[in-house]
């Protein structure tokens, strides 16, 4: 009996010691330099609030009203869209003015990752741009960094915010050099194919309300 | 005893190593597709919006409601004529299956055309620019831009069909897949 119960403690151990490497896993830092850095193509920028409170709409299975906006929306509470999230923005152009209404779908990924500090999810942008047309971005998102150095600082701490200031590059993926996929649908953007790249710049996050001060920010690179 | 606890670390870390390294993150619920195989060997499907329930937002239509009344939509200009919807998508037999986005452009906005984006999420999304007018069928009919997951590769198109019903209305999605050829030499033997 004592054999089993040494055995039991040691598994015991053995599944806090592997939890504790994934988390202070030293090697796991966030992507901060874009692949398309040093891309020739021409790029455009997007950005936007990922702040709830600054967005036109925004809902998910999450019941409390600070996960959605209006509080009045409706929740995605059926089997078959509970795990996904959308919302409607106003994303502004490197100059600060409206450039594009956008709608953003995201959904957690049925793969694994955790090993690799990986929390896979797949994202797709649907894009107005005001006044020349459309684009639809898909990429896989990696939210691992962001849940780990922002979230969960978030929700341990005993203030239950967090406050400083990360940036990483939420895309990593399916393009070969971890870029989004973009396809021109109307307008000037008809027919065109490019890359895109998403980062998240984090000033503050609450446990209960979720993004305090967060920024979303769009480099989308298309054909010159 | 010290060697029994040693053995079961590591067999923690091994299990903990082997589940975190296989088990997905999430495990998504997914309905049966409901597909009949066309004479060319591609799949048609019906997808449907009921109106009003399955409206989760709507916006930018200065003659239709906001839906939800307490949104608050940009006054910004250059936004005029643009009007967006969030939608629940059903299957055939009236199941959630996804979501959908309709972005519509009119007026005085230079580009003007019609737009979906359908999201299945246990199977990928699907995207569709459409003409801004419907034909004299009433359908509005766009090909197929682009798809992610299990949409990827594939051509086709989706016709749109506003349809008035007893107990309100109902938009009619019907999609119509192909594989793209491959080569004969890609395919191999």
């Amino acid at each position: 009996m004592k054999y089993l119960l040494a055995l039991l403690a040691g598994l015991v151990t053995g599944v806090i010691l592997f939890a504790l490497l994934l988390y202070f896993n030293p090697l796991a830092a966030p992507a901060k330099l874009s692949p398309l850095a040093l891309s020739e193509t021409s790029q455009r920028v997007l950005n936007y609030s990922a702040v709830p409170a600054d967005m036109v709409a925004l809902t998910s299975s999450d019941e409390q009203a600070a996960g959605r906006r209006p509080a009045e929306i409706q929740t995605l509470w059926e089997p078959a869209i509970e795990d996904t999230r959308v919302f409607v923005s106003l994303l502004n152009g490197s100059r600060g003015q409206p450039a594009a209404l956008g709608v953003k779908f995201t959904t957690r990924a049925e793969e694994p990752g955790l090993l690799v500090s990986r929390v896979p999810v797949n994202s797709v942008w649907h894009l107005w741009w005001l006044g020349e047309g459309s684009l639809f971005v898909a990429q896989n998102e990696n939210r691992w960094s962001l849940l780990r150095q922002v979230i969960a600082p978030a929700r341990l701490g005993a203030a239950n915010v967090w406050r400083g200031t990360w940036f990483g590059i939420m895309t990593s993926g399916p393009g070969a050099l971890g870029t989004g996929r973009v396809a021109g649908g109307s307008g000037v953007m008809q027919g065109l194919d490019g890359e895109a790249v998403e980062s998240i710049n984090a000033r503050a996050y609450s446990a209960t309300e979720g993004p305090v001060s967060m920024d979303g920010s769009l480099v989308i690179a298309l054909p010159r | 005893m010290s060697k029994v606890f040693s053995l079961g670390i590591i067999l923690g870390l091994a299990l903990s190593a082997a589940a975190a390294w296989y088990l997905p993150l999430a495990d998504l619920h997914r309905e049966p597709s409901i597909i009949s195989v066309q004479p060319n060997g591609g799949n048609a499907e019906i997808f449907q919006v009921l109106l009003p329930e399955d409206r989760i937002v709507a916006a930018g239509n200065a003659k239709g409601p906001v839906i939800p009344e307490q949104l608050s939509w940009p006054d910004t200009p250059s936004l005029a004529g643009v009007e967006v919807d969030i939608f629940k998508l059903r299957n055939r037999d009236n199941v959630v299956v996804g979501l959908a986005s309709r972005i519509a452009a009119s007026g005085p906005q230079p580009v003007q055309a019609v737009e979906w984006t359908l999201h299945l999420p246990a199977r990928g999304t699907l995207y569709f620019p459409m003409p801004a007018d419907a034909g004299a069928d009433g359908y509005r009919t766009g090909a197929l831009r682009a798809g992610t997951q299990e949409f990827a590769g594939l051509s086709g198109n989706l016709r749109e069909r506003y349809i008035e019903t007893p107990e309100g209305a109902r938009i009619e999605l019907r999609s119509m897949m192909i594989g793209t050829a491959q080569p004969a030499e890609a395919a191999g033997p």
